[in-house]
């Protein structure tokens, strides 16, 4: 049999004051028979020295004493030598030896081969470019979410106000309950409230979408550099736009994420500015009002506004950095670029769904229970003839409730109760403030007039044609983005019942100048608190001093932002 | 003659398990390593009338044991005495590679290098030389191309030279059980 | 070799890239890697990977793998 040899004749040699020690302490333990029928002696030594616990427990069980005391001399011995680094000299040596035996087996290139990703980083991460991509992307993210979207949120606005308003409103008359509160409260209260909110789950859907590619694929990664580099830049500690990043999404997890900054001044600066990255809820409310006010350019305005609350963060960040928080050296950090790679479509689906399920679950608990906590304050008469259920809105405990704040608002042109009451309840959550200008713009008697009696197979197959219809506007739509577009001009629909009330009530408000306040509103919306959730993060993360300071902070910019868009808005029209 | 034990390691993603499969073919069991949650893959490959048993070890970088995929490793390599360990690598990252390598070196076990994915590292320009790292380390250094099916036969036709070192017998221990 | 891993971070301006710092440190990024693996062992660096299990989610769905929002975070290695 020819045998070849497997045993190694090379044996790797550290510094020789670990070399004696190995070579001592291997025969101290030598001595020691249980040992040496398990472990190979100069293994054994170099795993000690080098600090295994595992074997070290290992050696005083069989070794007893003795080689327990002859491992400690050892390592007296070296620390003259190494001081606590003892371990590191060794993994050092490892890596050292690695290191040369590569060298004599490996030639490389002497000019690396620049991979794929090499080639886009350089234009990516290009020091003027950057920041422009960047830009561009975002732009194209809101065309996405704003235009191709839209088709599928009149479809579900349609479904929910007609065919199922309709059905729920046929089951009560034969239960003999039509007409009274509880067909209120169904219609007006969780219909108009929590389908309020659900209409705009396709902008969602549509929004995570482009966030799944831009992560899967990548980018985001880059985004962060770029975004850090220029932060770097401004003067400002480096790192803090990763959780920004987190916070396009959600605020909440973002303050969680500043966690892994490690200086507590920055961690607490970063809490203080992620609540101005857009998160994904106040989306719906821009869609709304941005719809009704700005219908060409919809994709432009919440793209300002998404900026804006960039802008705004790195403003104050710099303003705090140079006042509060002093002017520390910013801590330099590496961040992994992964290569570039196509998105798959399990985790882009993965990603969409599990970000629309948080959302929906908000939709059964936060906005369910506030839907009709307003709608019974809706219902509940403080002055005027009207009974339960039965009052004018203006009459209402929720008018009477949300009327004493809106003197705070009137300088921004949105002094109304209804939009006072709405940034009221958006204190609870962003998507609340929609569900609540649903609820109070809402104008009775509206269903009453298209009600053509229809039977539910009828209904269903209308539910079927215009969802095909939506989904070839929203193919029609695409092109749009980069500029094409395919959709024949329609005429601008004459405005319905809810787009009516609120343009009357955002007109009145303002003196005439309703989009400009509408605007105002937005930037208002951008601005303050993003939810109690988040509030409370910041109150476990930072303490409640901080998060009151958050709070106020917050409220006082968005104030100031929106006086300055409304007011400033007036001077130059 | 008693069947010989194969121990494959090497750093996760290196297509250790593809090797594994291609050794071993149908005849593979799966268990688990005694007390822990990690997968242990056992095949057969009887190749000129011996019998080899190969164990597929956990993907590692390391034999620190700082996790447990690494102390199955580090066990298996010390304690359960394989007649041979072989160490696949990724050819196109040999570097860090050879950083276990140097650790199973340091147990003494019997050892055959695999080179594996030497068309990814050929793509890349790297030039590799099997023979510099065979004659500095003494023990054999085989090429492959997994993916292609390339230096498997050359590794079967080692294997199959293969005797039973001879080493004392074992002692269970707690740590080596 | 361990040492200048730690030199070149804290000297570095700003935020540098791991290809970057492979580059500059003329060391595969592997090497590299397994370098900061070890570093991070040793509680002398920072890897946002694993310090992100520590953090909440709130509401926003904490999934399987975490919370979902926060999976698009990119990998960030810091000195403690």
């Amino acid at each position: 049999m020819t045998s070849i040899g497997l045993t190694p004749s090379l044996r790797m040699t550290y510094a020789s004051p670990i070399e004696a020690e190995l070579t001592r302490l291997s025969e101290d333990l030598g001595h020691c028979p249980d040992l040496v029928a398990r472990y190979p002696m100069r293994w054994l030594a170099i795993q000690l020295l080098e600090g295994d616990a595992l074997l070290q427990a290992e050696v005083e069980r069989l070794g007893g004493s003795v080689a327990s005391e002859a491992l400690a001399a050892s390592r007296m011995r070296l620390e003259t030598h190494y001081g606590e680094d003892l371990d590191v000299a060794m993994v050092d040596q490892r890596y050292r030896f690695v290191h040369d035996l590569a060298a004599q087996a490996l030639t490389r290139p002497k000019t690396p081969s620049l991979t794929m990703s090499d080639r886009v980083d350089r234009i990516v991460t290009n020091r003027w470019l950057g920041i422009p991509i960047f830009l561009g992307l975002m732009w194209v993210v809101f065309k996405l979410t704003t235009d191709v979207a839209a088709p599928f949120v009149d479809w579900i606005d349609a479904v929910l106000t007609g065919p199922v308003s309709h059905w729920i409103i046929s089951l009560l008359s034969i239960t003999g309950l039509s007409g009274g509160w509880l067909e209120s409260l169904l219609i007006d209260g969780v219909i108009a409230g929590v389908g309020g909110v659900l209409v705009f789950i396709p902008v969602l859907f549509s929004l995570y979408f482009a966030l799944a590619i831009l992560e899967d694929s990548g980018y985001m990664a880059r985004s962060a550099f770029v975004m850090d580099r220029l932060m770097h830049r401004l003067g400002l500690h480096g790192k803090s736009f990763l959780p920004m990043i987190v916070g396009f999404g959600c605020s909440v997890p973002a303050i969680y994420a500043t966690r892994t900054l490690e200086n507590e001044r920055d961690r607490i600066l970063t809490g203080l500015l992620v609540p101005f990255m857009s998160c994904s809820a106040r989306l719906p409310v821009y869609v709304l009002v941005a719809a009704i006010f700005f219908p060409t350019m919809a994709g432009l305005v919440i793209f300002g506004l998404y900026l804006t609350g960039i802008l705004v963060a790195i403003g104050l960040g710099i303003l705090l950095k140079h006042t509060l928080f002093g002017n520390e050296l910013p801590t330099p950090f590496v961040i992994e670029l992964p290569p570039y790679r196509l998105p798959t479509l399990r985790n882009i689906w993965q990603q969409m769904w599990e970000r629309t399920a948080a959302f929906l679950q908000h939709a059964w608990t936060i906005i369910l229970g506030t839907s009709m906590l307003i709608w019974l304050l809706l219902a509940l008469p403080v002055s005027g003839e009207g009974g339960f259920a039965e009052t004018d809105v203006d009459q209402s405990a929720f008018a009477a409730v949300s009327g004493v704040v809106t003197p705070v608002f009137a300088p921004l042109g949105f002094g109304s109760w209804e939009t006072s009451g709405a940034l009221l309840t958006g204190f609870v959550a962003k998507e609340v403030v929609v569900s609540t200008m649903i609820q109070v713009y809402n104008v009775p008697g509206e269903e009453e007039e298209e009600a053509v009696a229809t039977t539910f197979g009828e209904d269903l197959l209308a539910i079927g044609g215009s969802f095909v219809s939506a989904t070839s506007d929203a193919l029609k739509a695409i092109p749009s983005i980069i500029g094409i577009n395919l959709a024949a001009e329609e005429d601008e629909q004459a405005p319905d019942g809810l787009t009516g009330a609120i343009r009357q009530g955002f007109d009145a408000s303002s003196g005439g100048h309703g989009a400009l306040a509408a605007l105002a509103f937005l930037v208002f919306v951008l601005l303050y608190t993003p939810c109690m959730v988040a509030v409370a993060a910041a109150r476990q993360e930072f303490g409640s001093r901080w998060m009151w300071v958050s709070i106020i902070g917050q409220f006082v910019i968005a104030w100031l932002a929106a006086l300055i868009v409304f007011q400033g808005g007036r001077f130059f029209l | 003659m008693a069947d010989l034990t194969i121990a494959l390691a090497g750093n996760p993603n290196v297509g250790k398990s593809t090797l594994f499969n291609a050794l071993t073919g149908k005849h593979q069991h799966v268990g688990n390593w005694p007390g822990k949650t990690v997968a242990k893959q056992e095949g057969k490959l009887i190749i000129e009338g011996k019998h080899l048993t190969i164990i597929d070890l956990p993907g590692t970088y390391s034999l620190s044991a700082h996790s447990p995929e690494e102390e199955i490793a580090r066990n298996f390599i010390v304690c359960g005495r394989p007649d041979a360990v072989v160490n696949v690598l990724d050819a196109a990252n040999l570097e860090r590679n050879l950083y276990l390598s140097a650790q199973i070196l340091e147990t003494g076990a019997p050892m055959i290098l695999v080179l594996n994915m030497t068309d990814v590292a050929t793509a890349r320009g790297l030039q590799i030389h099997p023979e510099v790292l065979s004659t500095r380390l003494g023990i054999p250094v085989i090429t492959m191309a997994a993916s292609r099916g390339q230096g498997l036969s050359e590794l079967k036709r080692l294997l199959a030279t293969l005797a039973r070192t001879p080493r004392e017998a074992m002692v269970g221990s707690s740590v080596c059980a | 070799m361990l040492q200048k891993v730690l030199q070149a971070l804290e000297e570095t301006q700003g935020p540098v890239s791991l290809d970057e710092l492979s580059r500059q440190l003329e060391l595969d990024v592997g090497v590299l890697e397994g370098m900061i693996d070890f570093w991070v062992r040793k509680g002398k660096l920072k890897d946002s990977r694993l310090a992100a299990c520590a953090g909440g989610c709130g509401n926003c769905n904490p999934g399987a793998q975490g919370c979902t929002f926060d999976r698009g975070r990119p990998r960030s290695i810091t000195l403690t």
